[in-house]
C-alpha cells in the first residue's frame, strides 16, 4: 500500500521537477512568444548557470561569505549564475539580431550551431566529468517525514520558482512594460508601428530569458550535478513542456512543467527506460486533441 | 443547367457575422462578379464554397449533390477550383514547373517516381498550350522571383485553369497590379473564360473593372447579398450606391 | 514538342556522377600515398548516401530533421544484431536487412511525425533520436551498451574476406560502396526530377496551394521520409561494416549535427551539394581530428555558413565558374 508519506514525497519531487522545468521553459516561451525566435540553445544557458556556480562561483562565494552562513549561500549562487548567463547572452546578442525576422530554418540552424558550440565550450572549460556544488543543499539540511528523509533545499527551489512565476505574472499582466511585451508577442509589426523599438524589445526579452535560465541553473545545481549532454536532454524536455502547455503561453509553461514533471515521476517508477518516449507520446496525444496546447497558444 | 446552389448559408467568427442568408444559384457557363466593401464576406463566401472552411448553417449544392461538409480535396476532384487573393504560387519553381505541378496533380500522376518530368510528353504539351493561352510562354523557364507581378497573378489563375475546373473562383485577380495593367489582365482572364466556357465567380474590388465588363454582378455587404443582377441595373440600385460609394472603399 | 528542363551545374546528374567517379579513380593513388587518407575517402563515399537521403527531406521536401542519426543507428544496429544473433556477415543481407528495418520504422515514426512541420518536426526528430539513443545505451544486454557490438569483416556474395590483407579488403569495401553510391545517387536524381519530386518541391514552397490543387501533402511527405530513412540507414549499415564496431554514438545528437553540417557545407540547395559536402567534410574532419574540440568548430562553421555562404561550397564553385567564364569571355 502506498502510504501518505510516499505520496507526499512523490508530490514534493514532482513540484521540484516542475519548478526547474518551469524556469527553463518559460524563457524559451518568452523568446518565441515575443520575438518569434526559436532558440534551441536556451537550455544551454541553464547549463551554463549550473557550470558557472559549480565551476567557480561557489568557490568564490564561500571565500567571501564563509562556508556556514546560510543566507548568502542560498541567495547568491542563483543570482551569480543569472549574471554570468546574462553577460553571455549579451555577447551572443548580435546573433539574435540577425535571426530576428528570418525564417524558422535559419533560426533552427543557427541556434543548433550555438548549442554545439556551447556544449563543447563546457567541455573545453570544465572538462568531461560531472560537477557538483552541494554546499547550499547540505547546509539547508533535511527533515524527516515518516521514514523518509526530505531535503529542505528543494523547498527553497520550489518557493523561488513560485516567486518568480508570481513576479513574472505581475510584470506581464500588470505593468506597462509587461503589457507592451505581451502586445508585442501578438503582433510585432503593430507594436513597432506604435513606437516601441523592436531592437530594445528583443534585447530585453533575450536578457530576461537568459536571466531566468541562469537563475534556474544556479538554483538547481546544488541539488544535483551538471554534465555534458545535459543541454540536449533538457532541450528535449523543455520542448515538450512548451508543446503541451502551448507555445507562447505563460500559463502553458506552468501547466506544461507540472504535467511533464508528473509524467516523469510516474514513468520513472514504472518503466524508467521509456521515460522520454512516454512523455512524447502523451505530448502527441495532447497535440492531436488540442493543437494549441493546454494553456492556449499558437498551433504547430 | 444549374451548377451551384447556395441555400441560406451562414458563417460566424465568434460574434462577427461573416455570412448570413446567402441564397443564390449559378448556371453552367455563367460568369458572376462579386463586389462589396472590405469585410463584406466575399472571400469567406469563396472559402465556404471551396471547402477551406465549413459554414455554420445552410447548404451548398453542386451539380445536384450536397457538398456542404466535403473536404477541399474532394471538391477539387469534382472540379471546384479557386485562386487566392495574395499571389499563392510555388516560389522556388519556374513558371513552367508551376504549371506542370498542377497538371500532374490533375492527371493524378504527381506521386509517380519512375519517369522524369521531361518524359511526360502529353502533360508537357498541355502546359505549353496553357502558357501560350495566358501569354506566359516567353517566361516559361524563368524563376517566379524574376517575373513581373502581373505575370505572377496570371500564373496563379493559369494554375487554377490547369485543374480543368467546372467552377473556378478567382479572388481579386487584379489586386496589387499597377492600374495600367489591370485591364489587360482582366481582359485576358475574361477571354480565357469565354474560350473555355467555364463557370466563374470573380471577386473584384475595383468598381471600374466590374461595371466596365457588365454581366451578372452580386453585391455583398456585411455578410449579406444586397443586390444580384445585370451590372447596369445593380449600379443604379440606391442601396448599392450607398454601400459602394459611401463608407470604407478603396 | 517536349520542353527540357534546363539543368544548372549543381543539378546535373552527370557532373555529380563524374565527381564520384573521379574520387574512385583517385582513390587507389591516394591509398598508395597514404592508406589513412584512402580510408577517409571511404568514409566520404559511404556518407554520400545518407547525405543525399537527408537532403531529399531538407531541400526538396522542406523538412529539417535534427535527428537523422536515428536512421544511421537503425542501419548500424541492424547489422550488429544480424551478426550477433544470427551470425550473418553477408553484406547483401545486411543491406537488405537495413532497408527493411528502416522502412518499417520510418513508416511507423513518419506516420505521426510527418503531420508536423518546421520547428516541431526538427525537434521531434531530435527527441525521437535521443529516445532511440538512450534505448541503445540502456538495454546494454541486447545492444552491448557503450562497448557496442564488434562486427567481423563482411562477406560478399558468400565469399569471406577474412584472410585478405587490409589493403585488398579496403579496396573491395571502397569499390562496393562506390558502386552502391553511384546507383543510389542516380536513383535519387530520378526521384527528385520525377513528378513526385516536383510535387515535393511544390509542397515545400507553398503547402496550402499544393493542397488546393489536389496534392496529398501528408502522403508525399511520408514517402519522402521513408526514402530518406532508407538511404540514411544504408549508410549506417555500410559504416558499421567499415568501422567494424556498432556503438550508441552513431545515434547521438552530435552525429545528427554532422549530417546537417555536411549538407550545409556542400550546399543543400543543389543536387551535387550533399555529395560535395560529404567529401569535403570528411577531409576537413581528418585534419581537425587532432584538434579535439571538433564539435565547437562544426557549430561555429554552421553559423558562419548560414550567415555568409548559405549555398555552401556548391554555390562557391558555381560563382567561381561563372566569374571565370565571364572573365574568359571578356578576354576574347
Amino acid at each position: 500500500m502506498i502510504g501518505v508519506e510516499e505520496i507526499l514525497i512523490r508530490a514534493y519531487n514532482i513540484f521540484f521537477g516542475a519548478s526547474v522545468l518551469f524556469l527553463i521553459s518559460v524563457g524559451l516561451n518568452i523568446i518565441y512568444g515575443v520575438m518569434k525566435i526559436v532558440n534551441l540553445a536556451h537550455p544551454a544557458f541553464f547549463t551554463l548557470g549550473c557550470y558557472a556556480v559549480a565551476g567557480f562561483g561557489m568557490g568564490i562565494i564561500i571565500n567571501i561569505f564563509g562556508s556556514s552562513s546560510i543566507t548568502p549561500i542560498l541567495i547568491v549562487p542563483p543570482l551569480f549564475a543569472a549574471l554570468i548567463v546574462v553577460i553571455a547572452s549579451l555577447l551572443i546578442f548580435p546573433l539574435f539580431l540577425f535571426m530576428s525576422g528570418r525564417g524558422d530554418e535559419v533560426q533552427l540552424l543557427l541556434t543548433y550551431g550555438l548549442l554545439l558550440i556551447l556544449e563543447d565550450l563546457f567541455r573545453l572549460i570544465w572538462g568531461s566529468e560531472p560537477l557538483r556544488s552541494s554546499q547550499p543543499y547540505e547546509l539547508a539540511g533535511s527533515i524527516y517525514i515518516g521514514e523518509y528523509i526530505v531535503p529542505v533545499y528543494n523547498i527553497y527551489v520550489i518557493v523561488s520558482a513560485l516567486t518568480v512565476a508570481l513576479l513574472l505574472w505581475f510584470f506581464l499582466f500588470k505593468t506597462k512594460q509587461g503589457i507592451l511585451i505581451r502586445a508585442a508577442s501578438m503582433d510585432i509589426e503593430m507594436t513597432s508601428a506604435l513606437g516601441a523599438d523592436v531592437r530594445r524589445v528583443l534585447l530585453i526579452t533575450v536578457l530576461f530569458a537568459a536571466f531566468l535560465a541562469g537563475l534556474g541553473g544556479g538554483l538547481y545545481i546544488p541539488s544535483g550535478s551538471v554534465m555534458l549532454g545535459m543541454s540536449v536532454e533538457l532541450l528535449v524536455l523543455a520542448f515538450v513542456v512548451v508543446v503541451i502547455g502551448g507555445l507562447g503561453s505563460f500559463l502553458g509553461s506552468l501547466i506544461g512543467s507540472f504535467i511533464v514533471s508528473l509524467l516523469r515521476t510516474i514513468t520513472l517508477i514504472i518503466f524508467p527506460e521509456l521515460e522520454l518516449a512516454l512523455i512524447y507520446i502523451v505530448a502527441i496525444i495532447i497535440l492531436t486533441l488540442k493543437p494549441e496546447g493546454l494553456g492556449g497558444g499558437r498551433k504547430w | 443547367m444549374e451548377i451551384l446552389k447556395l441555400i441560406d448559408v451562414k458563417k460566424y467568427f465568434g460574434g462577427v457575422r461573416a455570412l448570413e442568408n446567402i441564397t443564390t444559384t449559378l448556371e453552367e457557363g455563367e460568369l458572376v462578379m462579386v463586389i462589396g466593401p472590405n469585410g463584406a464576406g466575399k472571400t469567406t463566401l469563396v472559402n465556404v464554397i471551396s471547402g477551406y472552411i465549413f459554414p455554420d448553417g445552410g447548404r451548398i449544392i453542386y451539380l445536384g449533390e450536397e457538398i456542404t461538409r466535403h473536404p477541399p480535396l474532394k471538391r477539387i476532384e469534382k472540379g471546384i477550383v479557386r485562386s487566392f487573393q495574395l499571389v499563392n504560387i510555388f516560389d522556388g519553381l519556374t513558371v513552367y514547373e508551376n504549371l506542370m505541378t498542377a497538371l500532374f496533380s490533375r492527371w493524378k500522376n504527381y506521386s509517380k517516381m519512375y519517369k522524369l518530368v521531361d518524359q511526360y510528353v502529353e502533360v508537357s504539351n498541355e502546359a505549353e498550350n496553357i502558357l501560350k493561352l495566358f501569354g506566359l510562354i516567353d517566361v516559361a523557364d524563368k524563376n517566379i522571383k524574376s517575373i513581373s507581378y502581373g505575370d505572377r497573378k496570371l500564373l496563379d489563375v493559369a494554375i487554377s485553369f490547369a485543374m480543368n475546373p467546372k467552377l473556378v473562383m478567382l479572388d481579386e485577380p487584379t489586386s496589387g497590379v499597377a492600374t495600367k495593367d489591370k485591364y489587360e489582365i482582366m481582359e485576358k482572364i475574361l477571354e480565357i473564360i469565354r474560350k473555355t466556357k467555364v463557370t466563374s465567380i470573380i471577386i473584384e474590388h475595383d468598381m471600374d473593372i466590374v461595371f466596365r465588363y457588365g454581366g451578372r454582378v452580386i453585391v455583398m455587404h456585411q455578410g449579406r447579398i444586397i443586390a444580384d443582377g445585370e451590372a447596369e441595373e445593380v449600379r443604379r440600385n440606391e442601396e448599392v450606391k450607398k454601400v459602394l460609394l459611401g463608407g470604407v472603399y478603396a | 514538342m517536349v520542353r527540357m528542363l534546363r539543368r544548372a551545374f549543381g543539378d546535373d546528374i552527370r557532373v555529380t556522377l563524374l565527381l564520384i567517379i573521379i574520387i574512385a579513380i583517385a582513390y587507389p593513388v591516394v591509398y598508395v600515398v597514404s592508406p589513412g587518407w584512402g580510408v577517409v575517402l571511404g568514409h566520404g563515399i559511404t556518407w554520400v548516401i545518407a547525405l543525399i537521403g537527408f537532403n531529399l527531406l531538407f531541400n526538396y521536401a522542406g523538412l529539417l530533421s535534427f535527428g537523422h542519426a536515428l536512421f544511421l543507428g537503425i542501419g548500424a544496429y541492424t547489422v550488429g544484431f544480424m551478426y550477433k544473433y544470427l551470425g550473418i556477415t553477408n553484406v547483401e543481407l545486411h543491406l537488405l536487412g537495413s532497408i527493411l528495418s528502416s522502412a518499417v520504422i520510418a513508416f511507423i515514426i513518419g506516420f505521426v511525425v510527418v503531420k508536423y512541420t518546421r520547428i516541431f518536426f526538427a525537434i521531434l526528430m531530435l527527441a525521437i533520436a535521443q529516445i532511440f539513443w538512450s534505448l541503445y545505451y540502456k538495454f546494454y544486454w541486447i545492444t552491448g551498451g557503450t562497448d557496442g557490438i564488434k562486427v567481423p569483416r563482411f562477406s560478399i556474395l558468400g565469399i569471406s574476406l577474412e584472410n585478405l590483407d587490409f589493403t585488398s579488403y579496403h579496396h573491395i569495401y571502397f569499390y562496393l560502396v562506390t558502386g552502391i553510391a553511384l546507383v543510389l545517387v542516380y536513383i535519387m536524381w530520378r526521384i527528385v526530377n520525377s513528378p513526385f519530386g516536383l510535387a515535393l518541391k511544390a509542397i515545400r514552397d507553398n503547402e496550402t496551394r499544393a493542397r488546393f490543387i489536389g496534392i496529398n501533402v501528408y502522403k508525399m511527405r511520408l514517402y519522402a521520409f521513408i526514402i530518406s530513412a532508407i538511404y540514411t540507414s544504408i549508410t549506417g549499415a555500410l559504416a558499421a561494416n567499415h568501422h567494424r564496431l556498432v556503438t550508441p554514438d552513431i545515434a547521438y545528437w552530435t552525429t545528427s549535427g554532422k549530417v546537417v553540417f555536411a549538407a550545409l557545407l556542400g550546399g543543400a540547395k543543389v543536387f551535387i551539394g550533399p555529395v560535395l559536402g560529404s567529401l569535403i567534410y570528411h577531409i576537413i574532419e581528418s585534419f581537425a581530428m587532432r584538434f579535439i574540440y571538433w564539435q565547437l568548430i562544426m557549430g561555429f562553421f554552421i553559423i558562419i555558413i548560414i550567415i555568409v555562404m548559405p549555398g555552401g561550397f556548391a554555390q562557391l564553385i558555381k560563382t567561381s565558374i561563372e566569374r571565370g567564364s565571364r572573365l574568359i569571355r571578356r578576354g576574347e
